[in-house]
Formats: C-alpha cells, structure tokens, sequence
C-alpha cells in the first residue's frame, strides 16, 4: 500500500468570487514509504498548497488525499491525526515560534498529541539533538537564537511529533551559504536515523537535485513531470520553459552542447561533470 | 584624486546601545575602513550577523557610528542637521520589500520620498513614471502593492528610492527573500541603475552567483573587513571564504576539478561562459564539431 | 477564510463614482446616511433607494458582490426587525395570537429599519468599494485639516491609516499563515469551550505581534530613508480638484434630500 496518495486533487481559491484562482488542477500522485522527494515549481506554481493538503490543512475542492489507504477528510479525527503523521514544516518557521523557552515551542507538537510529560521530554529532547540545538540553549527564548538556530528550532517543533511524513516548504530560503549546508545535512542526517518519508518544496533545482530522489515539478497547478531526477534531468529543457532554474553545471553543459561538444547534459553535480569532460577530453585526444 | 570619493567609512566601529546594566553588546561593526566612489558596482558579502546590514544603515546616517566617521559626498553622517541631505544622496533598499512600501498603490508609493522632498507636484509626476519605467513597472502602477510578486514589490521599493534621485544606493539583501525569477529581476534592475543611470550600487549578498557579478567585492567577517578587490582577487581565496562560512561558484569547483586531474585550465574561472570559453579553447581551433 | 471578506474592499475602476472627489463622496455618503433616518414614508425612502440604486449602477460593480457586502448583516437586520414585530404594538392589529400581537406599526418599523440599516451598509459600502484607501486617508487629512488649530495632528492620523490600510492585507496574510503552521503542529481552534479557544489564540497572536513589531521597526527606518519627517513641508503627488461630475453629484444630492422634505410634507407619515 502506498503511504500517500491524491487522487485527480483539484483545489480552487476565493471560489464564486471574481479573484478565482485554480491552485490545483487534478494532481494523482503516488508517494511510497521512505521515498525522498523534491517538490519544485515557479511562485504560484501550487507547490505550497499542494503540500498543505497533505497533512489536511486545506481541504480539497474535488479529489481525494489518502494516508495509508485512509481518505484523509473522512471525518474531523482522522484529519487531525494525519497531521501529526504528516509533519508539515512552512516556510520561514521561526516567524511561527511563540513560546517563553525553545524548549516549550518544540514541546508544542507532543503536547497537543497528549503525550505523557516524559514522552514529550524524550521527544523535545530527540528533535533538539537531530536540528544541532544544544541543551543549554533550550532554555533560552528563542527570539534570543541567532537567525539560523530560530529555523533549527522551528523546524525540531515538527520533527519533535515523530512524523511519519517530513514536509518542509523551503527549508533553507533566507539563509546564507553555511546555513544552507547544515541544514541540508540535517536533513540527510534524519532521514538516515529515522527512515521517513522527506519531502521538500524548492524554487530551484540546484538545490534539491543533490540530496532528493524523486522530483515532482509544478507548473500552473499541475504535476508536470514526477520521475527520478535523472529522468527529469534528462528532459532538462524544459525547465526554463516553465520558469525554473537549471543549475550552474548543467548550464554549462547545456552551452557546451550548443557550441557542438556532444557531451550529456543531464549532469548536475561537479563530480559528473568533472567525469564528463576528462572523457571528452580523452576521446578527442587532448588529454 | 579624491574627487569621486562618494562613500567614506574611517575607521568606522558600531555598537548596539543596550539597556543599561545590561550587559554590552558586541561590536556590530569593527574598525571598517571602505571608501566607495561614484559610479562603483560594489558586493559586500559575508554570513549572517557579519555587520552587513549593519553597514547599510551606517551609510545614510539611519544610525551614526560608535567610533570613526562616515563621510558621504563630504557631509559628517554624525551632522544631524545634513542627514535629510545625506539620505537624498544615499539610499537604502531593504531586504524584505513588504516592509518599505508604505502605500497602498504603487505610483503613490514612489511618490512617497519627493512627496517628503516637497517637491511641486509636476515634478513629483515627472519623477514617479521615470523612475517607474527605470525599474520596468511602469504598467503596474495603479496596482495594489500587495498583488504583486516579491521581485515586482521589491523594484517598487527600488523605484521608491531613485525617485529620490540618489547618487548612491545601498541594497540590503535585495533578493534573499525571493525566488530565482524575481532575484534576476532585482539584479538586472540594479546593474541597469549602475551602468545606465550612472548610479553608485552597493549590494550585500550571500549569494556567490551575484558577488561575482560586481566591480569590487568586498568581504566581511567577525564584523570586520576580511578583504577586499576585484571578484577574481577574492575568490581566488576560496578556501578562506568556505572557511566563514561563505562559497565559491560551482564553475570554480568544476574548474579546480578538471585541474587536479591535468587539465590545462585555469582555476580563478568565475563565469560560466568563461569556462566554456576557455574548455573549447582546449580543443584548438579544427575539432569543433563531427 | 477570512482572505473573502469585502467589506471595507476597494475594487479599481474608472466609473464616474470611482473619480468623484472623495472629500466629495465623504460628505454626500455621510449626509445620505443622515437623510435616511428622517425618510418618514415609502415614498421618500423609495427616493433614497433609487439614488443608491442609480450610484450603484453607475459604479459598475457587480451586485453580486453589492449583495455579499449585504450578508455579514443579515443577521442584525434579522433580529432588530424580529424585535420591532414583537414589541411595536402601534397601529392597527394584523394579528393576534397567545401573547404575540403583530401591528402595522411594527412591521412599517421593520421594514423602515431593515430598508435604513441596508442602505447604511451599502452606502458606506460604495465609499470604499470606489475609493482607494490612499484617497480615502488623503480626503480624510484635507477635510479634516481644519483641526490643527486645536492641536490635533491630523497628517499623523492620516498616515496611520495610511499604513494600516497598507498592512492589514499583508497581515491578514501573514495570520492565515501562522494559523496553519500552528494547525500543523496540532494546534485546535475549533473545538472547546471559550476560555480553551482563547487561550489556543496565543500560538497566532505572539508571533503575530512579534512579526508586527520586526515589521514597524524595518518600515519606520525605510520612512526614514525616503526622507519623511512628518507632514511639514510635504507635498502632493494627488491634487484634489472638483470637476463638473463633482457639482452635478452635489446638486443631485441636495435636491434627493430636500425631496425627502418635501415628500415628507406631502405623503402621509407611515411611521
């Protein structure tokens, strides 16, 4: 049985009235356990609300969401309890952290779940040390934490639910090159440790192609492509059609090829394409 | 010589007051010494919290320096009585541009700083299409500000800024918050200003892909200058700025890569197109194409 | 969601009500408000309509959303005319049943009460569904200017709204968003009794001040940049100048309301 599931999805904002806008326009896809997966599409493009139906925050105008074979709005629990199954991380999280210590907003999560108190200090103290934040600063407020541990906290407040489902909406939008790093090694970090199911929203390839498995591109409100990224880097054309960016390395491929090297260009990382030119440089005799 | 000084940090230090008996803050800014001149396309980069912004607000007398003095066009930041002149010569765009439109439809945003000069109200028209169009906005400018994409607020507070006719702008984090489409809208917009309308560009980044792009780049760390000089000069210090937290262009790892390996190429490449230059240049001039 | 309500909305257009002078349309909507409760029979009031009737038409904007604008209300109206029904016991009897006694008087207040608090709504309603916000604060500031004689800053005021105006879109936004991401994470809203859902409201309204605050700050030092310094020596980039359309809606005005006057004389008083 898959894990998540939409079926023909459709979602219509402002319905009936003049700013009528189709966010979602039947999106049927298929997510398996343990799966990573990138979502990226231009602004607008309903990568957002997509996600937000996957842990029940919005409801579908037409179609069905499942969570392991369930229909996620079947009645008000089984929509509450998805989403704590279905950790959806926004973007921009530490603009959402409310409490008085760091230690009591990633405890929000559990503590709605009703937990037990030493359940929730087992589950805080978990999601603290996978985010890199350290005992001594979960006392502190976290409007004191420096830009970046804010976003670290904020997102342990999601992971500290123990989802079986881990959504982030552009995790690392805003930060700068370092911060970008760590927090893309936290993620790997807690997808190796926990096994769960990752997905996350990006405005850009570059960013996710070296981490994700599975890419889903949006355009206009339809799943455009869903396909392993070599198989999306393999139709890489069409991504400036629809607004997104190529990375840096496979630009260059790209402009290789038009200059008449045949070389491939469904190549994003530098150690593929490192590979790629000393094999055309040895092929033509230069090396 | 010094006649085209336009910017001038002397031994600029800043600290943020804190109440008192409480502890002291750090310095935010440390012994800065910067000299910008008119017509310069400037990069400052450097991690969060390494006195960035700090600068920015530095440079139009929005906060006036602990120790040092800021020098802008030979007026003394310090000089409150110069400081409405000294914002009319230097500008500052912020890094959310949610936060620094103040009206609620766009041509009346623009109008928001000539309205503030007291401008007559001809010119006031005059100021607000030019610098509408400047910024490509042109068409949106009856449109509600909050409709609009984060790339297209941002040039509307950009807009809202030549209007002023600065010699001089600040961008501060211009594109941070905005996706790839509006980054490059912002970028374009601000190398149009600097090579089109001769005006002087400052602009604090993380991102490497638009350091590279600028006449100067200067670093900082630890609320200091780092270094400073040509894209080239300092990013042929790659492992120094990986070192704080900053990077260099993919194209300079593939390039370093395709060295270590013996390839014949140089490893200060920043662009793309120079690389590809320089690759197909390998092949000499008969291989091109079969 | 709360992103469908149009009430205080502007809708752009280039009707002959949209580029009235908004001093203009504040006095006129504020004396029409007035006119309306000295309407003392069908045919004064049906006057007042029509002149609504005829301002909505010209103003192109759909009656569907007239009609949506009319909804949040319904309910008051509902309730005030119920009350009036029951308690009103003047006129002649229509009905009579257990303790409940139907009157003319009580249904003519009913339908008096309903037709004024309707015509209140939309009239306010047309003032901002025509003006742009900015009109509206810059009409605001000049006809009330006046009022610097006894200390009152009105360009402070008028700013204020101004910025309000500008920021309640964005905030509306910004408290969707963090409502969702507190759902996200469990957070119940919906069920409860009030001091349990007021007390789920702190995970929306601290970081909504928090973020309200980082905003004020960032804004005040962008004002700044721009040179702003108050309302001293600024200048305009709108000029308000009364055209043609302004005194014929004057004099279309004055002479609806006089006909009240006279309607009122000649037409028995219903109520």
């Amino acid at each position: 049985m898959s894990l998540i599931k939409t079926e023909n999805l459709s979602y219509v904002y402002s319905q009936g009235s003049p700013f009528q806008v189709t966010a979602l326009d039947n999106i049927s896809i298929t997510i398996e356990k343990g799966e990573f997966i990138g979502i990226i599409g231009h602004t607008g493009s309903g990568k957002s609300t997509l996600v937000q139906h996957l842990n029940g925050i919005l409801k579908p105008t037409s179609g069905k969401v499942f969570f392991e074979g369930t229909d996620i709005f079947k009645d008000r629990q089984t929509t509450k309890n998805v989403r704590f199954k279905v950790g959806l991380c926004f973007q921009y999280p530490e603009y959402q952290l409310f409490e008085n210590t760091v230690y009591d907003d990633i405890a929000f999560g559990p503590k709605n779940m009703g937990l037990s108190k030493d359940e929730i200090d087992e589950y805080v103290l978990e999601a603290a040390s996978f985010v890199g934040i350290k005992k001594e600063l979960l006392k502190k407020s976290p409007f004191e934490l420096s830009g970046g541990e804010k976003r670290r906290a904020a997102i342990a407040g999601v992971i500290a639910m123990k989802p079986e489902v881990l959504i982030l909406d552009e995790p690392t939008a805003g930060l700068d090159p370092k911060g970008r790093k760590r927090i893309e090694r936290m993620i790997a970090d807690y997808r190796q440790a926990t096994e769960s199911t990752v997905i996350i929203v990006s405005h850009s390839m570059e960013d996710i192609a070296r981490t994700v498995g599975k890419v889903l591109v949006m355009n206009h409100g339809k799943a455009e492509m869903f396909a392993g990224v070599d198989e999306v880097f393999s139709k890489i054309e069409r991504l400036p059609e629809i607004g997104l960016d190529v990375p840096s390395i496979t630009r260059i491929m790209l402009r290789l090829r038009s200059l008449g090297y045949d070389v491939r260009t469904d190549i994003y990382t530098v150690e593929q394409a490192k590979d790629e030119l000393l094999f055309l440089l040895k092929e033509r005799g230069v090396l | 010589m010094n006649n085209d000084l336009l910017v001038q940090f002397k031994n600029v230090s800043f600290r943020y007051e804190n109440e008192e008996g409480e502890e002291q803050n750090p310095l935010a800014v440390k012994n800065v010494n910067l000299d910008i001149r008119q017509g310069e396309c400037i990069a400052i980069l450097g991690h969060n919290g390494s006195g960035k912004s700090t600068l920015a607000k530095l440079s139009n007398s929005i906060l006036i320096p602990t120790e040092g003095s800021v020098i802008v066009d030979s007026m003394d930041t310090s000089d409150e009585e110069k400081s409405y002149e000294i914002r009319k010569t230097v500008g500052v765009v912020f890094q959310n541009p949610d936060n620094q439109i103040v009206s609620s439809i766009v041509e009346e945003d623009v109008a928001f700083g000539p309205e503030n000069l007291g401008l007559p109200r001809e010119e006031i028209r005059k100021r607000v299409d030019d610098s509408l169009k400047a910024v490509g906005m042109y068409e949106h400018r009856l449109a509600e500000p909050h409709k609009l994409s984060g790339g297209q607020k941002q040039r509307v507070a950009i807009a809202g800024i030549i209007a002023m006719l600065p010699k001089c702008i600040f961008f501060d984090e211009p594109t941070a918050m905005l996706d790839p489409q509006g980054r490059k809208e912002v970028m374009k917009t601000i190398f149009k200003l600097n090579r089109e309308y001769n005006i002087t560009v400052v602009y604090i980044t993380h991102f490497m892909e638009e350091a590279v792009l600028a006449d100067r780049v200067v670093v900082m760390d630890n609320a200091g200058i780092l270094m400073q000089g040509t894209p080239k000069e300092v990013f042929s210090h790659g492992e120094r700025l990986v070192e704080i937290g900053l990077d260099v262009p993919q194209v300079m790892y593939l390039s370093k890569a395709l060295k270590q390996n013996g390839v014949n190429i140089d490893t200060d490449i920043l662009y793309e197109d120079e690389f590809t230059d320089k690759f197909t240049a390998l092949f000499g001039e008969k291989n091109v194409t079969d | 969601m709360i992103k469908d309500i149009t009430i205080g909305q502007y809708f752009p257009g280039n009707s002959v009500i949209h580029r009235l002078d908004p001093r203009l349309k504040i006095v006129l909507i504020f004396a029409y408000i007035v006119a309306i409760f000295f309407c003392k029979n069908f045919q004064s009031i049906g006057l007042m309509l029509l002149l609504l009737f005829v301002t909505v038409l010209l103003s192109r904007i759909s009656l569907k959303l007239i009609g949506k604008s009319l909804k949040p209300i319904l309910i008051i109206i509902l309730i005030t005319s119920l009350l009036q029904i029951i308690y009103n016991k003047n006129g002649e009897v229509l009905l009579e049943y257990w303790k409940i006694k139907i009157t003319t008087g009580g249904v003519y207040t009913a339908v008096f009460t309903t037709i004024r608090i309707a015509a209140l709504v939309l009239a306010s309603s047309m003032l901002t569904y025509t003006t742009s916000p900015t009109m509206l604060t810059d009409a605001i500031e000049r006809l009330f200017s006046p009022l610097k004689i006894f200390n009152i800053n009105v360009h402070s005021i008028a700013m204020m709204m101004t910025i309000a105006l500008r920021f309640i879109p964005t905030l509306i936004e910004e408290v969707d968003k963090i409502m969702s991401a507190q759902k996200s994470r469990g957070a119940d809203f919906e069920s409860g009794n009030l001091a349990k859902r007021g007390k789920a409201l702190i995970p929306i309204f601290i970081p909504l001040f928090i973020n309200s605050f980082r905003r004020a700050y960032e804004l005040a030092f962008a004002m700044e940049c721009r040179c702003y310094r108050g309302g001293e020596g600024r200048t305009r980039l709108r000029q308000m100048k009364m055209a043609l359309r302004d005194y014929l809606a004057f004099l279309i005005t004055t002479a609806s309301i006089a006909g009240i006057f006279v309607l009122n004389h000649f037409f028995a008083a219903v109520i």
